[in-house]
């Protein structure tokens, strides 16, 4: 099998709407249109991926990821096949997640999901302060209850999107949801013009909460400042870059297949979809060969996907969040080890993993001048 | 720009800690609590939930309720029975 299995979970993300009701700042999805999936399609896809993940010896599990789009606006669709895929009591476990920008959910849907809380997770997409949302996400912060997401799924991170605009406010905008009560991930938008400047404006924002977390050790980090440094010291890999087309699959409205949905006609030019359509084998995990002397080669991500639609090519690193992962970088290893020195509790027992990671940060500390893109 | 390069002697300081810290070598778990999971986001949408998180739309096997086997994605391949 040449594709890069990773994982046990075989991951399916069913593109159920192109529509979206809202235009936020840094959306990547420059092709919509008002096309939707409908059941049939839906259950012929589900039938061949269950068959395929029962039958390998890859998968113990099946995900089913509703996406759109903003997939509420088809949420009769979600209904009908989340209850069909229940009602076929089937060996392996099938779990629903959607992703959505929660403007839409009614009293209705409430109910819906809260009775079906256990088999469909819903994750919800939201940026911060109240301005931060309304600045990048179409004025649409009074339009969200965010009472529903913090009762349903407490566990759930809430996925904050940072624009240029709300980077300023990053660190207020974390505190503020994280003192809801809510796991708050943010991440700096992919495709954004990130300058120098916003660099060293991130830094600011992170350092901001890394004073907070070293300060007030009952709050949880967030993760872009607990990002392992494990294998920093292997030389580098040619790992599974993403689980584009390997572990997870995109299909469109119309059940043609893709690496992932960065791959779709919503994100990319047809005649450049047209060549990721249906592909039996995994993308290709060679790295930017300008990434081969970076330190942080091992660590960094790049989207595939969004870099195939800005250069042409899925192996080239997005050089414009590279420099933005350098500071996160920086900042993380700074936040990890003071943190560490200051714990009240001494450490007598880790896991090989955990040693991987401090022995990392102390080698990412010492050789600090071997990151960058293009290092000679 | 923040000076945030450690210095060598907290460095050493590090270091000497860690060496009174015992690896168990059976210990596969993800100590979620210490180093998160992560799969730091490159592309859109953040699937994360648990404690554990692959966030990263692009194919992620994200883990949810703490179970740890974030084999992301992009990113660092985290996963751990």
């Amino acid at each position: 099998m040449d594709k890069h299995f990773i994982g046990k979970k075989r991951v399916v993300n069913l593109i159920i709407t192109h529509q979206c009701n809202l235009n936020c700042v840094y959306c990547y999805e420059k092709f919509k249109s008002e096309q939707r999936m409908d059941f049939e399609t839906a259950q012929k896809i589900i039938l061949k991926e269950y068959a395929l993940a029962k039958n390998s010896e890859w998968f113990d599990s099946l995900q089913i990821d509703f996406f759109g789009g903003e997939p509420l606006i088809a949420f009769d669709l979600i209904r009908q096949v989340t209850e069909w895929v229940l009602a076929q009591k089937w060996e392996m476990p099938c779990h629903f997640f959607v992703i959505t920008n929660g403007t839409l959910l009614n009293p209705e849907m409430k109910t819906w999901f809260a009775q079906y809380r256990d088999a469909v997770t819903l994750g919800l997409s939201f940026d911060g302060l109240p301005e931060m949302q309304n600045l990048n996400r179409s004025q649409s912060n009074g339009l969200i209850d965010l009472d529903f997401f913090l009762e349903n799924y407490p566990n759930q991170q809430l996925k904050m999107t940072v624009s240029r605009e709300t980077l300023p406010h990053l660190a207020e905008g974390v505190l503020f949801l994280q003192r809801k009560g809510f796991i708050v991930e943010p991440s700096c938008g992919t495709g954004i013009d990130w300058t120098p400047e916003d660099c060293l404006e991130y830094e600011h924002q992170l350092y901001l909460l890394v004073q907070e977390y070293l300060s007030h050790p009952e709050l949880k980090p967030i993760l872009p400042l607990m990002i392992s440094f494990e294998n920093i010291q292997l030389p580098p890999f040619e790992r599974p870059p993403c689980g584009a087309g390997n572990s997870f699959e995109t299909y469109d409205v119309d059940a043609v297949r893709y690496p992932c949905h960065m791959f779709t006609p919503l994100v990319q030019i047809k005649s450049v979809s047209e060549k990721y359509a249906n592909l039996d084998e995994g993308i290709s995990c060679k790295p930017d060969s300008n990434c081969e002397k970076c330190l942080l080669i091992n660590m960094c991500d790049s989207c595939r996907g969004y870099s195939l639609s800005q250069y042409g090519c899925y192996n080239r690193r997005d050089t414009k969040i590279c420099d933005m992962f350098q500071v996160q970088c920086r900042v993380a290893a700074w936040f990890q080890i003071h943190r560490f020195l200051k714990k009240s509790e001494k450490i007598e027992k880790c896991s090989p993993a955990e040693m991987r990671n401090w022995r990392g940060l102390i080698y990412y500390q010492r050789n600090l001048d071997r990151v960058g893109y293009g290092k000679k | 720009m923040l000076d945030l390069i450690v210095s060598e002697s907290v460095l050493t300081q590090f270091e000497e800690e860690l060496e009174t810290i015992c690896v168990d070598e059976d210990d596969s778990a993800c100590h979620c609590e210490v180093f998160a999971c992560s799969c730091s986001n490159a592309c859109g949408t953040d699937y994360s939930r648990g404690n554990c998180s692959c966030s990263s739309s692009c194919g992620s096997d994200y883990a949810r309720n703490g179970s740890c086997s974030c084999s992301s994605s992009c990113g660092s391949d985290y996963s751990r029975e």
